[in-house]
Formats: structure tokens, C-alpha cells, sequence
């Protein structure tokens, strides 16, 4: 299974680096889920993509320039903020109010064509979450 | 130069007031932009079919150019529905677009107007999480030269636009969000014509709306529409939509639509439907505009003349990509039936709505084929699929019967030794694939010139007293213009609307499917409707089929209107029909033309369970794959007469259809 784990992730990481855009790497059984996404991040980090653990790392890290970046949705649902960027990721821009230093708007740029960014997330999560959340899903891995 | 103040106020129609914008200098105009004609890109000022808008001052929200890198090409309805916003703008109007997801790309065509007319664009989401402090604006906690600390008060992107002007896009405007509740008095107080507002999120300050300021909104419509369900969307009351001026766009790109789209955006050489009189304004001459569509054309043609990879306007030239282009649409517009909506047949167990972004066809698959492209086009749509769309789907059941759709869809090379194997052997074949290109140019040519022969042929035999009905049946399989004017005449010299509606089959056009639905609505025979679907396997045509049963046509009818059509929507309908007690024989001879290993086990099936063996030999019309021959000899092998009959192609409509143009499936 860890072989399936790190090979749906690679091609998912082929295709994201390739063309830029948001894949979401789907964590299909509840039982083997916290394996299998403890797997896919081990196979991220190796690829030198950088974890973020909530949406205003996520807006620094693109801000920065990086191209490699990853999500791992740990509450019921997608954070509603992280869906935010997630929508807007292919215009390349968002601007949210910075909730946690409350120093006010904080915009940041990107190029969305070559960024590559990963959300892993459950079934029963993705279930849970915005109901048009594939709306905004470029590509999608099983794991 | 015009102060940002002065920018708007001063717009009023070019040819009605003496205070014109200034006009862009012709001799130092722009080089020609993609949108040429259609757009015009001056050095001071944008032109959207004719309606002139200067160019803004700029600002922290003028979306940049490189954020639309994407390949995208412009329909008709683009250009018009930009004409429109252009207008609104123009008199300082509020416009409300309310259309189907995706239809026009609204918010990315608003944001690219705002990139060339170097206007903030600031984009509020109703439907999202969101929040004031996003959109309006909040405090933020800071340190003064006294060491003292206070509350300052920072601006939101639309409390930004407000104050230093730009476009205010309101998406979802008829979701009622908490986010709504907090923006409406605002955005009431803009509609009702207010020159300040109140920002009571910040002591009640006073905030002048800038001259320049405009609101554009768009939203879905609301309850059912056209067999789309929107839900959570409310009706705007009349005060506040009558405050709008509101701009009906469709619900969905028709399949033609979809189809034109994407041969643009691939780099087919389409025809864009916009002449002098869709212009408004500073209307062209004739002699400027068609000079200009004839570089916009030459432009295109000179982009590239083989595939580029990574470059999606080149896809053209993959040899197969024009058969998928084709089937990629269909194939999703399959999909995204079945798989929404309270009855759907697929994602039945997931609780999460599988929304298709209309993006994935125009955008995110021709890019993965343009940028993974192995040399093997079938293998190449088939991972397409994998990652863009099979992953949505929990259940290996639904998974598989995608899997199957895209075999059945895969293309095949008129030289079967000829499919292309990968990207060594592609260097070494180059000419021979040249030729193969040049051969699926030259089979469209010659299908055209047959059917020009055909109609023509028909006209004279019309004129020399040929009945009226036969010549409307002769017409099947024939949609270009002139059948299509040529079906309209007889229906008005009286021809039965019956053999019109039979003589429709093979053709799929919207054009023929508008025509379907007004012979029906004037009375025709639901059960020749059904049979003149023939030959067409678009969701549109299966969507009728659908409705034809529930509206009671026989399902024997039904049944012989699939021949020709072998894809998986219509091998589930066969066996739907046969469950609820089709005449085996009637479904037999509906798969006349279907030559897919599917369609093969089902007459196989059907020989077993007592189907009459000539039916199924008729059956086999149009089928000459190396399966069809296999069965011939296994099942009529003993009987020449039987043998031969399975390759009898001249006794109806149906058959000659599938002969004439050869079968999907």
C-alpha cells in the first residue's frame, strides 16, 4: 500500500509541477487514512515541497515565491479561508485579512502556472467541505 | 490627461456628444491583439465592439498580464457580453449577468477588461467563507511616535475600489451569505444613487464613493432552470433588480458551443459570427473590418504548422486531436449528467457534488495533453482523465465505466499500422503522419462535396416533380446549411413533417435539434422523432430520447433510433429498453452501425434469448471491423443468405445514414 501511496503522489506531483495548479490528493479509506497521508508527505518533503499549516502560511509561502507547497486539512472540513485561495488560486491573487498578527489586509501573488500546491484531505473531509469545492480542484490522486 | 475624477464622467456615446474620449491615434495604434477586430487595444483607450472606454489610472488592483497566461479564445458571446459590461460602464450602470457556471468565463472576462482598460478589479465572493474584515476592512492595532498604541483602520479590496475607484465584481449575488448581509446596505446605498456612504465598522466614517466606482455582478439563476437545479439562491426583490440593468446569458454552452470554443482554443481556424451590425459606437467600415478579419485568420494560420509541446494553440496538429476534441466534450457533458443532480446514475454514494469547472475541457486537459503528449494521443486524453476527473469518483465501478467510455471513444487511424507508438517512432514518421492529416482534411473536403452533391441532386429532382416526403428522407444524414434550408422550404410547401423529422437522422447540429423540437411542438410523430434521431449520440440527443419515453413514445422506435449510435449512454438505454420489454428484434436492428465490442456481446446475447437471426444480421450494416467479420462467420457462416443480408445497406434510412457517414461509437 505504501508503494501505491508514494506513487499516486509522485504523479500527482509530475503533473502539478508540470502545469501549476491545485491537485488534491484524496486519503480514500478512513483506516489506513492517517498512514497514508503520513506516506504522501514523506514523498512531498522529498520533492522539497513546504508544509503549511494554515492559510496565512499558505498566502506567506506563496508570497515568497516558492512553487512547491502542501496542505494537510486536519479539522471536520476544509478551512474556509484555505478554500479561499484554493478558488482563487489560477488568478494568482488573494487578499485576506491577516486574523492572527491582526495587522490588517495581506495580499499575495503568485504565478499560478507554476505553482505547484497539494491539499490532502479525506474522503469523509472533502465530503464535509463547500459543496463546490471540485470546482476549483485542477487535479486529483487517490491515495 | 484626465484626472481619475474626470475619467468616467466625462464618457458619454462617441457619435451622440461633442466631449468624445480622445480617440486613439490610428497611425500609432497597437500592434494587432488576438482580439482584433473585435477588441481594439489603443494606446488611451479600449474599444469592445465599437464602444470606446478610455483607459484608467491604475491602482493596487489592476490585475497584471501575466495572470492570464491561459490559452483562451473568444466566442461571439464573449465579445457581446463584453460589449455590454463595455456600455454599463460607459453610462455608470450597474449590470447583473445572471448564466449558467462558467458560461463566458464572466469573472475572468471582467477581470481581463479591468487588465486592459488598467482598472482595479476587486472580486467579492457571496458564496464563500470570506469575511468583512477580507472584503470591507478592520483595525488593525499600532504603535504611534509616542510609543502609544491605537486602532487604525485599513481598507478591504471593495472599500479600496470605493474610495479610489474601479470595478466592484459581485459574484453569487443572489447567495445569502452572512458576508451578503454586512455588503447589501453598502452596495444598496451605491445602487440607490448615494454619493457617500456610512462604514459603520469604522465609527460611522463618512466614505465618498469614487466617480469612478462601477458594480458588476453575476450570479446563477435561481430554483431549476433548463435542467440545471441552482439551489440556495434566492430571488432578488423587485426594488433591488430593478435598480440593475440585467443581462440574461445561457445556462450552459450549447455542445456547439463547447466544441467551437475548444477547436479556437486548440488552434482550429474558427469563425467567429460578428459583423458590422453586432458593433456599436465607432462602428469600422466594411473594408477596415474585413481586412482585419482576414489578418485576424491569417494570424492564427501563421501561429504554427506542427504541434509545439507545451503549447496548447498547436494541439491542432496532433494527429486524433480533432476526433478527441470532439469526445472529450461529449464524454464530460455525459459525466456531468449523470453524475448530478438528485437522480444521478453515477457518484450515487458520495455526499460531496461532483461539479465539472468548465475549465477542465477548455483549460486543464488541453494543457496536460499539450504538456504529457507521448506521442500516442489516446493514451495521453486516457491519463488526462485519470487525473483531472476519474480521481473524483470514490466507487471502481464508476471508475471503470469512464475507463470504457474512453476506449470506446479512442481514435483510430484510417492505416491502422499507422497509430503512433511514441515519440522515437514519431521522428522517424513524420511524413507519414503529415499525410494522415492531410487525409482527415481531405475526408471532411470530400464529405462536404458529397453532401453539396446530395442536395443538389435532390433540388433538381424536387424541381423535376420528385415527391416532397422522399426528398425530405433523402436528406438524412446531411446537415450542412443548405440541407437545412432545403428541409425548412419543404416544411413550408407542405412536406410531411413526419419524413422531415425521419430525414433529420445522423444529424446532430443544435440547428437540427432546434428543428426537432418544432416539429414536435407542431405535431409531429413522437415515434419518427425518435427514429430520426439516428446516428446522433450527443448528450443533447440521448437528453430527447430520454423525454420522448417519458412523453410516451414506443420504446420499439426508441430502439431502432440508436442505430448508429454505440456509445455507453446508448448501450445502457438498449438495455433499459429491453428490460422494460423493447421487441428484441427492434433493438437488434438498432445497433446497425455499431461496431464496439459492447454492441457485438449484445447481439450475441440477443441471438441466445431468440432475437431472429436476420434481424441481427441486418444489424451488422456498416459494421466491417475485424469483430463484424468474426461474427458474420460464426453466426451466419452456415447461411449465405444471412451472410449477405448482414451486409445489406440500401433498404432504409437508417442504414444509409450509417453507410454514408460511418457510425459513432
Amino acid at each position: 500500500m505504501s508503494a501505491q501511496v508514494q506513487e499516486k503522489t509522485e504523479q500527482l506531483i509530475t503533473t502539478t509541477t508540470a502545469l501549476g495548479g491545485v491537485g488534491l490528493l484524496i486519503a480514500e479509506h478512513e483506516k489506513s487514512c492517517q498512514a497514508a497521508v503520513e506516506k504522501a508527505r514523506e514523498k512531498l518533503f522529498n520533492n522539497n515541497y513546504q508544509e503549511c499549516s494554515d492559510y496565512l502560511e499558505i498566502m506567506d509561502v506563496l508570497s515568497e515565491g516558492k512553487d512547491k507547497l502542501f496542505y494537510v486539512e486536519r479539522g471536520d472540513k476544509l478551512d474556509g479561508l484555505v478554500l479561499e485561495i484554493i478558488a482563487e488560486f489560477e488568478a494568482g491573487i488573494v487578499s485576506l485579512a491577516d486574523r492572527k498578527h491582526n495587522t490588517g489586509l495581506k495580499t499575495a501573488r503568485w504565478n499560478p502556472t507554476k505553482t505547484s500546491f497539494i491539499v490532502i484531505m479525506s474522503r469523509k473531509q472533502i465530503e464535509a467541505s463547500y459543496p463546490r469545492l471540485f470546482e476549483y480542484i485542477n487535479f486529483t490522486g487517490i491515495l | 490627461m484626465r484626472n481619475p475624477e474626470q475619467k468616467f464622467e466625462a464618457l458619454v456615446p462617441p457619435r451622440e456628444s461633442g466631449d468624445m474620449p480622445e480617440k486613439p491615434d490610428e497611425k500609432k495604434e497597437a500592434p494587432l491583439s488576438p482580439e482584433e477586430p473585435y477588441i481594439t487595444i489603443g494606446e488611451k483607450s479600449v474599444s469592445f465592439l465599437g464602444v470606446e472606454i478610455p483607459k484608467g489610472e491604475g491602482g493596487r488592483l489592476v490585475p497584471k498580464a501575466e495572470e492570464f497566461k491561459e490559452e483562451y479564445f473568444y466566442l461571439e458571446g464573449h465579445y457581446i457580453l463584453m460589449r455590454e459590461v463595455a456600455t454599463a460602464l460607459l453610462f455608470n450602470k450597474p449590470i447583473l449577468l445572471e448564466g449558467g457556471t462558467g458560461v463566458y468565463n464572466k469573472t475572468t472576462t471582467i477581470a481581463r477588461m479591468c487588465q486592459l482598460l488598467n482598472m482595479n478589479y476587486c472580486k467579492i465572493n457571496f458564496d464563500r467563507e470570506t469575511a468583512r474584515e477580507d472584503v470591507i476592512g478592520g483595525h488593525t492595532l499600532k504603535v504611534d511616535e509616542n510609543g502609544k498604541e491605537k486602532l487604525e483602520w485599513y481598507d478591504g479590496d471593495l472599500m479600496y475600489a470605493i474610495r479610489n475607484g474601479g470595478v466592484a465584481f459581485l459574484d453569487e449575488y443572489n447567495r445569502q451569505s452572512k458576508l451578503a448581509g454586512i455588503i447589501n446596505p453598502i452596495i444598496d446605498a451605491i445602487l440607490n444613487g448615494r454619493k457617500e456612504i456610512t462604514n459603520p465598522y469604522n465609527e460611522n466614517e463618512r466614505v465618498r464613493i469614487h466617480p469612478n466606482f462601477r458594480l458588476v455582478a453575476a450570479q446563477n439563476p435561481p430554483g431549476f432552470e433548463e435542467g440545471h437545479e441552482y439551489t440556495d439562491r434566492s430571488q432578488l426583490p423587485a426594488e433591488t433588480f430593478g435598480r440593475w440593468i440585467y443581462r440574461k446569458l445561457p445556462v450552459e454552452y450549447s455542445e456547439e458551443e463547447q466544441n467551437k470554443l475548444l477547436a479556437g482554443i486548440i488552434g482550429e481556424d474558427v469563425e467567429i459570427e460578428i459583423t458590422l451590425e453586432d458593433f456599436r459606437g465607432k462602428v469600422p467600415t466594411k473594408e477596415e473590418f474585413d481586412e482585419k478579419v482576414r489578418a485576424y485568420h491569417e494570424k492564427r494560420k501563421q501561429r504554427s504548422s506542427d504541434f509545439i509541446p507545451g503549447e496548447v494553440s498547436t494541439l491542432v496538429h496532433i494527429p486524433g486531436m480533432i476526433h478527441w476534441r470532439k469526445n472529450i466534450i461529449d464524454i464530460v457533458r455525459v459525466l456531468e449528467a449523470k453524475s448530478t443532480g438528485a437522480k444521478r446514475e453515477m457518484a450515487k454514494n458520495q455526499r460531496q457534488n461532483l461539479y465539472f469547472n468548465p475549465r477542465l475541457i477548455m483549460s486543464t486537459i488541453p494543457k496536460y495533453i499539450a504538456t504529457f503528449y507521448n506521442g500516442d494521443i489516446n493514451e495521453t486524453v486516457k491519463n488526462a482523465f485519470e487525473t483531472c476527473i476519474i480521481g473524483m469518483y470514490s466507487s471502481e465501478e464508476d471508475k471503470q465505466k469512464i475507463r470504457m467510455m474512453l476506449d470506446q471513444a479512442s481514435w483510430r487511424p484510417s492505416a491502422a499500422e499507422s497509430k503512433r507508438k511514441g515519440p522515437e517512432r514519431e521522428a522517424k514518421e513524420q511524413p507519414k503522419e503529415k499525410e494522415e492529416e492531410k487525409a482527415e482534411t481531405k475526408e471532411t473536403k470530400e464529405s462536404r462535396e458529397i453532401a453539396d452533391k446530395i442536395v443538389n441532386e435532390l433540388e433538381r429532382l424536387l424541381e423535376e416533380g420528385a415527391d416532397k416526403n422522399y426528398v425530405a428522407w433523402g436528406l438524412a444524414g446531411v446537415g450542412t446549411h443548405e440541407a437545412m434550408l432545403m428541409r425548412e422550404r419543404l416544411l413550408k410547401e407542405g412536406a410531411d413533417k413526419n419524413y422531415v423529422a425521419w430525414g433529420l437522422a445522423g444529424v446532430g447540429t443544435h440547428e437540427a435539434m432546434l428543428m426537432r423540437e418544432r416539429l414536435l411542438k407542431g405535431g409531429a410523430d413522437k415515434n419518427y422523432v425518435a427514429r430520426g434521431l439516428a446516428g446522433v449520440g450527443t448528450h443533447e440527443a440521448m437528453s430527447m430520447r430520454e423525454r420522448l419515453l417519458k412523453e410516451g413514445a414506443d420504446k420499439n422506435y426508441v430502439a431502432l433510433g440508436l442505430a448508429g449510435v454505440g456509445t455507453h449512454e446508448a448501450m445502457s438505454m438498449r438495455e433499459r429498453l429491453l428490460e422494460e420489454g423493447a421487441d428484441k428484434n427492434d433493438v437488434a436492428l438498432g445497433l446497425a452501425g455499431v461496431g464496439t465490442h459492447e454492441a457485438m456481446l449484445m447481439r450475441e446475447r440477443l441471438l441466445k434469448e431468440g432475437a431472429d437471426k436476420n434481424y441481427v444480421a441486418c444489424s451488422l450494416a456498416g459494421v466491417n471491423t475485424e469483430d463484424g467479420f468474426d461474427f458474420r462467420k460464426k453466426f451466419f457462416g452456415d447461411n449465405p443468405a444471412q451472410a449477405a443480408e448482414s451486409f445489406e445497406t440500401g433498404c432504409s434510412v437508417t442504414d444509409g445514414v450509417i453507410c454514408r457517414y460511418g457510425y459513432e461509437g
